[in-house]
């Protein structure tokens, strides 16, 4: 920065100076006194990213018409007019239109030429900047702002062949660099006299020698009292193979697992686990990190990091006394062989987390087993006869993560509406598969009592499903009758309009009635 | 060779020797000084061999360029002049400040170069002073930096090339 100031109360005179060529920018007013800054007769040239910059408004950036304000060598204005609203014939060396600063500051006057007289008798010294070496695709930021003039700097120039001639214009121009090969671009820095100077500085591009990146497989959340498994990845995507990888798990920033791999291939990848069973509620940082290997230069892929929320699962939805029925619907079981035919979920009282529930199990040699357990939808839900999952906590959403016993985690994998128990209910899905069994659970949304299981394992398949229950009612038909009723009556009427057409037809066909004629000799008879 | 010749040669070699001792062996700068100047509230210039002079206490003259690993200058004195008679007051390149000012007042700084510091020049707390005509270029932090110092003059300056203030 050329010129700061910052917690001024009383005013300051800046003017007649050459604020040229500074970085970041040429003149920042933190604060505006009362009054404002009086700016004129400043030379502001090639100041970057701004060449001013203010907080506030209230400053005077003119010394009034015809003294001008200040020069700007980005002011794009032209002088056509003159006066002290610039509206008179002829030019006058004042900018037209004001040089807007921000929405509360502006020079009234620009100056169209530099303000005072130029003493330029050196010429510039160019300045590219280093030489540099980068990995293919990186976007080199040049700077030439070492370049020095014992006026100013008007122009900087960078010409370079990429395939094409490239040009850039600007202090601190960019370019990305897309291809493989050592380019030589030349600064050419010209003064306000018309000097110049060049310097030349080399970009070698070059493919990386290393890239190792990380990765990470983590749960968004996480139930308080549940375990879940963290996994750290890096893989090998530069040209070499690497040796001595040091691939760390962190949660917190502090390490966990670690290990040092010692030979990783190219395109090869290497996991490193971690069984993490939280014990506090709240936000976690969870870092994988591959420490960079001399002559890896892109590093910012090797560290990852996930927030992973544990919190209290929300108690149970359900109350004591609440009960579902579910009938079981099975295929391909052995001849002989008991399967149940409806299974009872009890709730016989329930506090927090946990539950006490009654399972009873009907079986189709009539037999009834049933089992009294307690449940915590925080670390598992139980389990009789191979079955489990009675229960998970309520109001789940997609991407949960919910204990089953016997399965482990399973992820909420989605939401939908269907009917059980008589009524259309939100429910939410996780599936497991493993070893040839496939599993498909559905539960309650609003309450996590289980309406749905279905498996399939060996040739046998086998679903559960709610068709009766307390804890919710069952809605009442659309229709004030039940269909069955509905389709007697529809039949009745059509077997009676079909009778009543089938008579009217038979009406219509009947043939006219047959007239015999009289006899002669009668006629004759009754003429005389 | 004649004898004016012989004379000649012999003047460089004293120069080679007396560089060769003091300038290389001893590490002494070609310019003078290495450390911070002070100019004291009492008027006096610490250290006493800096190459600025003063017949007034008023108005202290710069008579050779000098570079510090450090901070340049700093003032402690008010109602004085700082005139670098076109000397140059070169920094380390990354850290320092050219002419410091805390709780300062009436204190002009003028004709100086002032380069490769922090800042080139740093105000604090001091009101009703002057920066004029100096050549403030390549500081790492700002040229010229005014904080809570109130009714300052900047003027006349060349202030370039300074890079990215904080």
């Amino acid at each position: 920065m050329g010129i700061r100031l910052e917690y001024i109360y009383y005013s300051a005179n800046i003017s007649g100076n050459n604020i040229a060529n500074n970085a970041d920018g040429g003149l920042y007013l933190f604060h505006t006194p009362t009054p404002g800054y009086s700016i004129y007769h400043n030379n502001f040239i090639n100041n970057g990213p701004r060449q001013a910059r203010t907080v506030y408004s209230g400053n005077t950036w003119d010394d009034g018409y015809p003294s001008g304000g200040n020069y700007w060598s980005d002011y794009t204005g032209v002088d056509i007019y003159s006066g002290p609203n610039q509206d008179q014939p002829r030019s006058d060396g004042i900018g037209d239109t004001p040089r807007v600063i921000d929405a509360g500051n502006k020079d009234n006057y620009p100056l169209m030429s530099i303000w005072g007289n130029i003493i330029d008798v050196g010429s510039p010294v160019a300045d590219a900047g280093p030489d540099l070496t980068i990995n293919v695709g990186t976007t080199v930021t040049f700077n030439g702002n070492k370049s020095i003039d014992d006026f100013a700097i008007k122009s900087y120039v960078w010409t370079f062949t990429d395939i094409t001639p490239q040009i850039l214009r600007g202090m601190k121009p960019i370019y990305t660099f897309n291809n493989l090969g050592d380019f030589e671009v030349t600064l050419n820095v010209s003064d306000y006299v018309g000097n110049w100077n060049t310097d030349t500085v080399t970009i070698t591009v070059r493919l990386p020698e290393h890239e190792l990146v990380a990765s990470m497989t983590a749960p968004t959340s996480l139930q308080l009292g549940s375990s879940s498994t963290l996994k750290a990845t890096v893989t090998n995507q530069g040209p070499n193979d690497a040796t001595n990888v040091e691939l760390v798990l962190l949660i917190n920033g502090t390490t966990v697992n670690s290990t040092t791999i010692p030979l990783l291939q190219v395109g090869n990848s290497y996991s490193l686990s971690y069984l993490w069973t939280p014990t506090v509620e709240g936000t976690y940082n969870f870092t994988a990190y591959v420490h960079p290997l001399l002559g890896e230069v892109s590093r910012e892929n090797n560290l990852i990091t996930k927030i992973v929320t544990v919190a209290v699962p929300p108690p149970i939805a359900v109350k004591a006394g609440d009960w579902i029925r579910l009938d079981y619907t099975i295929s391909g079981a052995p001849s002989g062989t008991p399967f149940p035919q409806w299974i009872k979920i009890e709730f016989l009282s329930v506090e927090g987390t946990t539950a006490n529930i009654r399972v009873t199990m009907h079986m189709s040699d009539g037999t009834e087993p049933s089992q009294t357990m307690t449940v915590d939808v925080a670390v598992g839900s139980g389990a009789f006869q191979g079955l489990s999952g009675f229960v998970i906590h309520a109001n789940c959403t997609t991407g949960d993560s919910v204990y089953i016993s016997g399965y482990g985690n399973l992820t909420i994998a989605g939401e939908t509406t269907r009917t059980y128990a008589g009524a259309s209910r939100t429910v939410v899905y996780a599936s497991f598969s493993q070893y040839g069994t496939q599993l498909t659970y559905y539960w309650d949304k609003q309450t996590g009592v289980m309406v749905e299981a279905s498996t399939i394992s060996g040739g046998m398949t086998g679903t559960a499903k709610a068709i009766e229950t307390n804890m919710w009612h069952a809605q009442p038909s659309a229709l004030p009758f039940d269909q069955t009723y509905l389709y007697v009556l529809v039949a009745v009427v059509i077997a009676i309009a079909v009778g009543s057409i089938a008579f009217v037809m038979r009406r219509k066909k009947k043939p006219p009635e047959v007239v015999t004629p009289t006899a002669p000799t009668m006629q004759k008879t009754l003429s005389t | 060779m004649s004898r004016m010749g012989a004379s000649l040669v012999s003047s460089v070699w004293a120069l080679w020797l007396f560089v060769a001792m003091f300038g290389v062996v001893l590490n002494v700068p070609l310019v003078w000084g290495i450390g911070t100047i002070y100019i004291r509230a009492d008027g006096s210039i610490d250290p006493l061999t800096a190459p600025i002079t003063t017949v007034d206490k008023v108005t202290y003259t710069l008579t050779d360029n000098i570079a510090s690993s450090s901070d340049g200058i700093i003032v402690e004195r008010d109602n004085i002049i700082i005139d670098g008679d076109g000397y140059v007051l070169r920094g380390p390149g990354y850290t320092g400040t050219g002419v410091s000012l805390a709780g300062r007042s009436n204190v002009t700084i003028k004709n100086t170069r002032i380069t490769a510091f922090y800042y080139g020049t740093w105000l604090s707390s001091s009101n009703n002073n002057s920066i004029s005509g100096n050549d403030i270029t390549a500081d790492i932090g700002d040229g010229i930096r005014l904080k809570s110092s109130s009714s300052n003059s900047i003027s006349g300056n060349n202030i370039a090339n300074n890079e990215d203030g904080h």
